[in-house]
Formats: structure tokens, sequence, C-alpha cells
């Protein structure tokens, strides 16, 4: 359980930097804010893919 | 002091004794294990400076884009025509199908030119890495015709990013390499993501109806930067083509496709093809643009994505020396017998040393090209015994059947390839072919003495 939902995390996290890109493309997010919240979320994104590589590896 | 070939071999033989064995079918792999695998390879540190090289080498957009399509078409078909079907066929890897063909004495050889190519590949890696880490300091990042480093920075950063390198290698290649598949979406994600936020730099609105004219004006405009060779389009078919010569067609993936079930997964390769050498390509080109086309990989990605961006690059610089540097230390614990801790610590260190060397890094696209032209003739011998040898009634497996350490014909083969293909009067890129080519026809002339004649071959 613990496994899907950090592995479900980290895929949100993905997708959310690309979104993130995309509105600071259409003009819609500074660039300033785009940076901070595409490392903010990139963090996000190594934490729960560590935490599902270790779920994985003990299963 | 003698060299004692036996005892080396038995050394070799015993760092890859797991996978002696033919894969049995129920190791067989999933094709999307390999679609992840290709698509996680092929997404690295070199792309951040390849595609960007192409803009300096003043390509034009249509050539790029249709020069990609095709020659990753190529090294796709070659994956799949080449080197898949004799690794689904004999289920053992490079390594010890040579050894059937050539000896342990010319497995040896080219495990110690892998190796040094390796340690090549990863100092430059470690070059790119330090581009990143260099913004934090202000380092100017050497010119593109630099050969020696240019400041003690550099060297300091370069030393100092070799030997955490060396050292993670060190203390656990399992781990790291499972969290190198973690970093490597992230990476691409990265690429996508800095090119999409680079483009209304360059003036792209926002409805992409001027795409075209940015990319053909802004980013792939035809013109070279100066000291730069003019690239056209054949440039870019035969690079994306040979970029990977040493697996496809020089055929060391047969360690990856004697898992596959059958010969028509090497198909899959198209996913690490189409998305690290084709869109990160695409998406590194329009990075450099819009820095000025500086070859400064670090500062293009930050200039893109801010600190991430920086983040990105010494991952992916990494993420690739990683498995590089392992793959060195294996290579040459076999000449040593040195635990792989000591054997990893010299190879690391040598790596440091050359990456300070800018022109590992500048040199790049050259660098793979000659990569892959010493290891192709190797794969054209293993070819011709494998499909040819067979139809033309020719023995195979000369070396294991007479016991031999050296197959001096597969020697004479690798080292008259090369000097027919380095002779050649033709760009450094499109030499390999008529090399590979060569190769065939060369070791099958030297075998044509050793044909069995119809009665030995059909006994009564």
């Amino acid at each position: 359980m613990k496994y899907k939902i950090s592995r479900a995390v980290s895929f949100l996290a993905l997708m959310v930097c690309l979104a993130l890109a995309w509105l600071n493309f259409t003009a819609r997010l500074r660039s300033e804010s785009f940076k901070l919240w595409f490392l903010i979320f990139s963090v996000v994104y190594f934490v729960a893919a560590a935490v599902s590589l270790g779920e994985k590896s003990e299963s | 002091m003698a060299l004692d070939l036996s005892g080396i071999a038995a050394r070799m033989d015993r760092l890859y004794e797991f996978d002696r064995e033919p894969v049995t079918p129920d190791k067989f792999k999933r094709g999307v294990l390999f679609a992840s695998v290709f698509a996680g390879e092929h997404v690295a540190a070199t792309e951040f400076v390849i595609g960007a090289f192409f803009v300096l080498h003043g390509l034009k957009a249509i050539d790029m884009v249709f020069g990609l399509l095709l020659g990753n078409l190529l090294a796709v078909l070659s994956w799949t025509f080449l080197c898949a079907p004799i690794a689904t066929s004999t289920r053992l890897t490079l390594y010890w199908y040579l050894r059937k063909i050539a000896g342990s004495g010319v497995t040896l050889i080219y495990n110690l030119a892998n190796a040094f190519l390796y340690c090549i590949l990863a100092g430059a890696m470690i070059s790119v890495s330090a581009t990143a880490v260099g913004l934090a300091f202000g380092l100017k990042v050497p010119q593109l015709n630099d050969v020696f480093p240019g400041s003690p920075l550099w060297v300091l950063i370069c030393l100092g990013l070799g030997l955490l390198f060396t050292l993670l290698a060190i203390l656990g290649f399992e781990k790291l390499s499972r969290f190198a598949g973690v970093a490597s979406p992230w990476i691409f994600l990265c690429f996508i993501a800095g090119a999409l936020v680079t483009l209304p730099k360059l003036g792209l609105r926002p409805d992409f109806s001027n795409f075209w004219e940015v990319a053909t004006a802004k980013i792939w405009n035809g013109i070279a930067t100066a000291g730069q060779q003019q690239f056209g389009f054949w440039h870019v078919v035969f690079f994306a083509w040979f970029c990977n010569l040493a697996m496809h067609v020089g055929l060391s993936d047969m360690a990856l496709f004697r898992y596959a079930k059958k010969w028509t997964y090497g198909f899959y390769s198209a996913f690490g093809m189409y998305s690290g050498h084709f869109l990160a390509w695409l998406c590194s080109g329009i990075m450099v643009a819009a820095i000025g086309r500086e070859m400064h990989p670090g500062k293009m990605a930050f200039e893109a994505l801010g600190l991430a961006g920086a983040v990105a690059v010494m991952l992916a610089g990494w993420t690739t020396a990683n498995p590089t540097l392992y793959r060195a230390g294996l290579a040459l614990q076999t000449v040593t017998g040195w635990p792989r801790w000591k054997i990893t610590l010299v190879a690391g260190l040598v790596t440091s040393v050359l990456s300070c060397f800018p022109l590992f890094f500048m040199k790049l696209l050259d660098y793979v090209a000659i990569y892959g032209l010493v290891l192709m003739p190797i794969g054209a011998v293993v070819f011709a015994e494998h499909w040819i040898f067979p139809k033309l009634s020719i023995p195979r497996y000369q070396a294991e059947t007479g016991k031999q350490v050296f197959n001096w014909k597969v020697l004479l083969v690798w080292a008259g390839s090369l000097i027919f293909a380095f002779a050649l009067p033709l760009h450094l890129y499109f030499r390999w072919l008529p090399g590979y080519l060569f190769a065939l026809a060369f070791y099958l002339v030297l075998n044509l003495g050793a044909r069995r004649s119809p009665a030995k071959k059909a006994p009564a």
C-alpha cells in the first residue's frame, strides 16, 4: 500500500513539474515562481521515488 | 615480469562466472522492461552536450529533424536485426561468445580497450557536471577548442567531483544504480520543461504558430559557430546511427537482449532513441540557443530551470559516470586481480585527471565516433562467425576448439580494419560503415581456407 502511494505521489510530482513548465510557457507563472516551485516538486519527486524504491526492494 | 595470461584469463572468467551459462526461458523478461531500460539509459549527461553541439555545428532545422528520425531508425534496426537475433540465438553475453570465437587473450584486450574508453567517457561526464557546480563559484568554462585546463578552479572542481563520484561508485553500485533509475525520468522531464520555458525567450508565441520560424531562424539556423565545422543532413544521420555503435553493431547489448523472449524486442530500443536521442537532443539545442550558443550545459539548464536545472546537469553527469566507472573497474580488475574498491579507485583517479582536460568534453562528438569505431570490428567478426560461417561451411569457434588464447585472425581483422577506417579519406563520422564491411570481408577471406569439404560436412 505504502509502495503504491509513494509511487503515485512521485508520478504526480513529475506531472506537476510539467504543468508548472506549461504555466510558465503560457506566461501564467513568473519565471522566479516557476523555478522555486519546480525545485520544490522535484524534491517531492525524489523523496517519494526513493520511498517507493525502498518499499519495492523490501517487498 | 612475465605476464601471467592464464591467471588473468582465469580471474576474468571468475568475474563473469555468473553469466557463463545461456539464459534459460524462466529468466526471460517482459518487453516493458526493455523499453524502460532503453528509455533510462539514453537520457544522460551526453544529451545536454550532443544536442547543443548540433546547434553550434550550424545544422538546419529540417536536416536536424529528418536526420535524427532516419539516424535513430537505423540505430533501432541495427539493434533489431544485428544484435538481438544473435543474443536470442546464443543467450550469451558478448564476453562469453567472443571468448569462444577469439580466445581469452583477445577478450582481455577487448575488455582493456573498453575500460580505457569508458574512463574517457566518464571523464567527459565529470566535466559536464563541473559546468553546473562551477556556477556557484563563477567558474569560467573552457572554450570550444581548449585542450588544457584554463584555470586552477576548473581543475579543483573536476578533481573534487571525480573523487566524489569515485567514492560513491566504490561505496555501493547496486543501491546507487537503482537511484540512477529514479533520476532518469526526472532528468528527461528537465529536458522537456527546460526547452518549453526557453522557447518564449526565443520569441515563440504560446499558440506555437511561429514555431518553425523560430526553429529555423533562432535555433537551427544553418550557421556554424566560429571554429566549428559545418554539419549537414548526413552528419546527423550517421551520428545518430553510430552514437551507440559499440552497443548495437558492436553487439555489447547482447548482455541485455539475451533475456529477450524474441529478437523483435530489439524494436524496444526505439524508446531510448526517440526520447533521448531525438527529443532530448532537440531540447538541449533549444536551451543552448537561448544562452548565445555557449557550450555551457550547467548555465543553459540553470537559465531555464534555476537550481533544479543545475542539479539535473550534475545528476545526469553522475548517473552516467557512475556505471561507467564501475564497468571500467570490472574490466581492469581482471588484469590486476585487485579487489574491486582498489581498482575502481585507480580508474576513478585516472578518470578525474582526464576530466580536467576540456578536450574530451569539447570534442565529445568526435570521441563518440572513435569509441564506436574502435570496438566495431569485433561486432563484424561475431556477425560473420554466427551467420555467414555456417553458410560457407567454415567451422565456428576455432579458438574454443583449438584451445587458442589468441585467435590471430580476429586480432588481424581488428587492427587491419581500424587502419583501413582511419586511412579512409572520409569525414570521421562516415568511416565506420566501410570499416565494418571491410572487417566482415577480411575475416571471411582469412577463414576461407578452413572450409570443410562437402564430404566432411555430411559424413556418410
